[in-house]
């Protein structure tokens, strides 16, 4: 799989996605209310309170920019990772082991969701927005870490959904797991530090979701460290490829197994 | 070197145990309990480059099993497999780069897009030279009659229009060893004609080897001379079709007509199947009586204007091997007995 | 009748089988919870806002969160699956109502989540985070009713959804639309006391109050007995034009597949 053969497969999805416009239009306008209202409710809270956990509305609106900007880029390439018990029961998936390409690379290739297109724009905006009302001392080191921290963050979130789908392999049953993954990405939404300890070490060392933007985000606006020192957030990057490289091998893994329990 | 070895070939596949009952459901939830069943034992044969094999079985026999582990799709609990010199699951890509593989029910093309994107992507994939690429999909073209859907979208296409794509695709990459997996079904008459001349063609002008299974018997008496045969995991019958016809069909039919209707007629040895008056269709077991002796014991007062014999077809000859699979008769034993001849003996 | 008896017990059958997927939502059910109750406490704390203390707050979140779970519905996904497919045909042959095998269907599923998802997750959550007895009997009495209102509301939107759905070709998109709604008007997090004025009115417009926040506020027993009275009328007209709705929709969906042959 080369970079050149991935980009034809954009390509062709978005062709595909284009016979369908009006569908897509219509997804995008309910992407759009649903992630306006997720937004509209959190507003709601923090501009009755002022301030929640000592972060104030631009800094937390922040927050939500980044943990929904690292979904949909990590999501693109994997949320074909949520298809995969279809395929599997279907023999689907027998399709892509036929072809001489890299099985994970080829999944996320021919089922690359070029929907996400919609959330990246909104959680630019607000990305933009935010930003713009936040006093940071922006410098070339700054600026390529917050670039270097969403490549870290999306790297993560594909993780994990590439976990889930490994699951698919060995157990019939998985799409409700995403369901909770997507549970536990919601502790994110606001800033960790109103959980208990047990809750952070949970978010930190176990599920890193905290990686995707509490502590980037803490490192950039300068944010003391509560129960974990305040520079972990330099390491978003390496825990993101670390995190990446151990999911993409338990998947690899879980292909093994499909081809030798499965069937 | 073979084309397709497989020797000893062993799949065991584990599945959990369901439980019946009023605590069925609750003992499903509680124990992890598994049953083991055994979907190919000690399967061996080996396919020559250029053959043309036909693999057959009651569904449930195990001929899915086999393709997907000679695709490399599974990996085989025991025994060993080598396509054209590869282990394929574990040289899968490099597997993948030789072999052509049509699914007759499941399609690789891109379904709402024009037939040729899915060929140009198939062509990046593989790595096709554009010269040799335009050659074969000129070729394919030509032969299929491809032309008037080439940029239809797939979802558009009749099933004979999208098989016919799936065979060209398959082909593009000028793969030594093509596995097709039910190809003509669904299709109609004219539409399974097409395919089938055009795997001849590919296999006679390229030396493809073609391995194809199906349940349409006419697919195995236009393309293939030989036939694989498995039931419930294990070989039953791997050689021509002419010998297995030859053994298993020994009931003939033999068809006289006469010059005026002679009214009832009773011939010695055979059975009256058809009576149209003037023409009569017969049929004798040619093991108990050979067909000339039985044209010479006809009964010398009828008028006879002509005679004519009959071969079983393949499918009658397969529905009998079939039989004889599931019953235990005495029929069984002999046949038994004869193809397991036949299996050492190729 | 006991056709429809025996389906609700092979649809709470069917559902056992899932063994691993009850673990998850009782899981899923404490983490809301548990969300809800670490905001509010950093929010509130040992004050009060509004007149509202930190344990009315978790009260609030324990009788919502237990609500979503109670109402988390997959059966309308797979009817539009069924429409789009043209399974349908084959169970409006059967001599059962259509309809009615669905909320059987739901019954079934409903028992089953009742006893390993919602109660589970109750017992769960009251004993991590307390929770408040309701002020009387008048307040337990009007959150049945508000919650089978609520039950009845939900059901008809989500039919609502999957049939408008079925007729743009874009079921998933609608009901995420509809979530998002839900989210937003509902008060599931954030009780509609705190919400400013112009959205606090636009959300006393809609139906969607009644899926959370009424009931839960009758049985907080924030609301006077009127309130109770006004909230649960409002409530059961919207319930009878939903399902009124619904059941036009429907017909014609039913004309139009016979007309159409699937």
């Amino acid at each position: 799989m080369t970079i050149g053969l991935f980009c034809h497969y954009f390509r062709l999805r978005v062709r595909e996605r284009m016979e369908y416009r009006g569908a897509f239009l219509i997804g995008l306008v309910s992407q759009g209310l649903a992630y306006a209202a997720g937004f509209t409710v959190i507003w709601v809270l923090v501009n009755r309170f002022g301030t929640l956990g000592g972060w104030v509305w631009e800094e937390i609106a922040f927050l939500y920019a980044l943990n929904l900007m690292s979904y949909a880029i990590g999501a693109a390439f994997t949320y074909s990772q949520t298809e995969l018990e279809g395929m599997v029961q279907k023999g689907t998936f027998d399709g892509i082991l036929i072809r001489p390409l890299n099985p994970y690379l080829s999944l996320a290739a021919q089922q690359f969701n070029i929907g996400y297109v919609g959330h990246l724009a909104i959680a630019m905006s607000i990305l933009i927005w935010s930003l713009g009302n936040l006093a940071i001392d922006w410098n070339v080191a700054n600026g390529l870490f917050l670039v270097l921290a969403v490549i870290g963050a999306s790297l993560i979130q594909a993780a994990v959904l590439t976990l889930l789908g490994a699951w698919s392999f060995t157990f019939v049953r998985a799409t409700f797991l995403f369901g909770f993954a997507g549970t536990l990405q919601t502790f994110i939404t606001y800033p960790i530090t109103i959980y208990g300890a047990t809750i952070q070490v949970i978010l930190t060392a176990i599920v890193p979701f905290a990686f995707v933007n509490f502590y980037p985000a803490s490192v950039l606006l300068g944010k003391e460290g509560h129960l974990f020192p305040g520079w972990i957030g330099w390491l978003t990057p390496l825990v993101g490829v670390v995190v990446f490289w151990g999911a993409y091998q338990v998947w690899m893994r879980g292909v093994n197994r499909y081809q030798g329990a499965g069937g | 070197m073979a084309a397709i070895e497989l020797v000893d070939l062993k799949r065991e596949f584990r599945q959990a145990k369901r439980f019946d009952g009023p605590f069925g459901a609750v003992r499903t939830l509680l124990t992890g309990e598994y049953t083991t069943r055994t979907a190919l034992d000690d399967i061996s044969f080996a396919i020559e480059p250029g053959e043309s094999v036909a693999y057959l079985g009651p569904n449930g026999a195990g001929k899915s099993t086999t393709i997907k582990i000679l695709t490399g799709i599974l990996v085989p609990t025991s025994g060993s497999v080598r396509v054209l010199g590869n282990e394929p699951h574990t040289h899968r890509q490099e597997n993948a780069r030789q072999i052509g593989v049509v699914f007759g029910q499941r399609s690789q093309l891109w379904w709402d897009l024009p037939l040729i994107d899915s060929f140009d992507l198939h062509q990046r994939i593989y790595k096709i030279a554009p010269a040799r690429f335009r050659a074969n999909l000129a070729f394919c073209e030509e032969v299929l009659r491809m032309e008037q859907f080439l940029h239809t979208p797939v979802r558009q296409l009749s099933l004979g229009q999208r098989m016919r794509g799936e065979l060209a695709m398959a082909l593009l990459h000028e793969p030594d060893v093509l596995f097709l997996d039910e190809p003509t079904i669904g299709l109609d008459v004219l539409a399974k004609d097409r395919i089938r001349e055009f795997l001849k063609l590919v296999n006679r002008e390229r030396g493809t080897t073609i391995m194809l299974t199906t349940h349409d018997l006419r697919d195995i008496e236009e393309l293939c001379e030989r036939i694989i045969v498995v039931n419930l995991g294990k070989l039953v019958y791997d050689g021509r079709i002419a010998a297995l016809r030859e053994r298993l069909g020994s009931e003939r039919t033999i068809v006289i007509e006469f010059s005026d209707d002679p009214g009832t007629v009773e011939i010695p040895h055979a059975t009256l199947v058809e009576d149209r008056g003037v023409r009569k269709t017969f049929t004798f077991n040619r093991a108990e009586v050979p067909a000339l002796d039985l044209v010479a014991a006809l009964p010398r007062n009828l008028a006879i204007a002509d005679i004519s014999f009959e071969e079983p077809s393949i499918e009658e000859v397969i529905r009998r091997l079939y039989r004889s699979m599931e019953t235990d008769g005495p029929d069984k034993e002999e046949i038994d007995t004869w193809t397991r001849g036949q299996v050492v003996t190729q | 009748m006991n056709v429809y008896v025996a389906m609700i017990g092979k649809s709470y059958r069917k559902h056992l089988v899932y063994r691993s997927e009850v673990w998850v939502r009782i899981a899923i059910g404490v983490v809301w919870v548990a969300i809800q109750v670490a905001v509010w406490t950093a929010l509130i704390g040992e004050d009060e806002v509004d007149g509202i203390s930190l344990s009315d707050m978790i009260t609030y979140s324990i009788v919502n969160t237990v609500m979503a779970l109670a109402m988390m519905d997959r059966s309308l996904a797979e009817l539009d699956q069924r429409i789009r497919s043209g399974d349908i045909a084959v169970d409006l042959i059967k001599p059962f109502h259509y309809p009615l095998t669905l909320v059987v269907d739901g019954m079934g599923r409903s028992l089953f989540s009742a006893l390993f998802s919602v109660l589970p997750t109750l017992a769960i959550a009251i004993l991590f985070f307390g929770f408040q007895a309701p002020a009387s009997p008048v307040n337990v009495l009007g959150f049945v009713v508000a919650f089978v209102l609520a039950l009845s509301i939900s059901f008809a939107l989500a039919c609502l959804v999957g049939m408008l759905g079925f007729y743009f070709l874009a079921t998933f998109h609608f009901q995420w639309a509809l979530g998002a709604l839900r989210t937003l008007f509902a008060g599931t997090m954030v009780p509609l006391w705190f919400y400013p004025d112009g959205l606090r009115t636009l959300a006393n417009l809609l139906p969607f109050q009644h899926l959370a926040f009424g009931p839960a506020a009758t049985w907080m027993g924030e609301l006077t007995r009127a309130e109770i009275g006004r909230n649960l009328g409002l409530g059961a007209l919207w319930a009878a034009a939903l399902l009124g709705i619904c059941w036009w929709m429907w017909a014609r969906i039913v004309r139009r597949l016979v007309v159409q042959g699937g």
